[in-house]
């Protein structure tokens, strides 16, 4: 069984183009209020791979599922997303066989959407962020209550500041793709600095 | 039906990894770190000479090959 890294969350996302700007708030927020995020980006395909999403699930102390755009996938033929849901499932069975050691969160854009979707979790609410930056920053700060965390202007400031600088770091990455595992770093990094030196976002 | 065990909120401790220990752990070379750091210093850069939140959202990326999860 892997150590709990104290501060890590495990982040069940989707990958694609209409999530950026949540995905990005999501990296900015949690190393702004001194958790890291971690994902399954990076994790190859491979009879080995579930094994690694489940020690990477493992490893994490908490873990939020945003399934706000379980929905079909367009491309033909038209099929529903279950990496996510599996994915939760996964931690939900981990949760249940070790309580101290993780703790889940749901998350949605839409009040209710979730009793349509997965009528198994009712009587439980999930965090909703209303499909905005602002309002997923927000309820960042709602769900990891600490003594130090920064208020949400600050918050916002810093996730402003990363978006000016994605076409850079994508450029740097030599790719477009926001989810890669090297321009996942790079926003780590990014964001671990604008959170350690507040001097980025003065005046803002 | 499901035990309902999902967390609204928690409270963090206060001992957590310093920043240094997360930026270790993150395992990029030191030239690349420069080189980040370079390009934050460009947007703050912009970010002084007025030029901040030209756009609202992020204008440029694709989907991931494994988009569909």
């Amino acid at each position: 069984m892997p150590p709990v890294k104290p501060n890590a969350v495990f982040l069940n996302i989707p990958y694609d183009i209409d999530f950026q700007d949540l995905y990005l708030a999501y990296v900015v927020g949690l190393y702004q209020l001194g958790l890291e995020p971690l994902m399954t980006t990076g994790i190859y395909g491979g009879e080995r791979r579930l094994d690694r999403i489940l020690a990477l699930i493992q490893s994490c102390r908490y873990s939020i599922h945003d399934l706000s755009r379980v929905e079909l996938n367009a491309v033909p033929p038209a099929t529903p997303r279950f990496n996510m849901p599996l994915e939760l499932g996964l931690t939900i069975t981990w949760a249940k066989m070790h309580p101290k050691r993780h703790s889940w969160f749901l998350w949605e854009s839409t009040p209710r959407r979730l009793q349509k979707s997965m009528s198994d979790l009712d009587g439980t609410d999930p965090n909703i962020h209303f499909g905005t930056p602002e309002g997923l920053l927000s309820e960042l700060r709602n769900a990891f209550v600490g003594q130090d965390a920064p208020p949400l202007h600050k918050m916002l400031a810093a996730y402003r500041f990363l978006r000016d600088s994605v076409a850079s770091i994508l450029a740097d990455a030599g790719t477009d793709n926001l989810y890669a595992a090297s321009v996942f770093k790079a926003l780590c990094f990014a964001s671990l600095k604008a959170a350690q030196n507040p001097t980025y976002l003065e005046g803002r | 039906m499901m035990e309902a065990v999902m967390a609204l909120s928690v409270q963090l401790p206060d001992k957590r990894p310093s920043y240094d220990e997360m930026v270790k752990r993150l395992r990029i070379p030191k030239a690349r770190q420069l080189k980040l750091l370079a390009i934050m210093d460009e947007t703050r850069a912009r970010w002084n000479a007025g030029q901040s939140d030209v756009v609202d959202s992020i204008q440029t990326g694709v989907d991931s090959e494994s988009a569909a999860r």
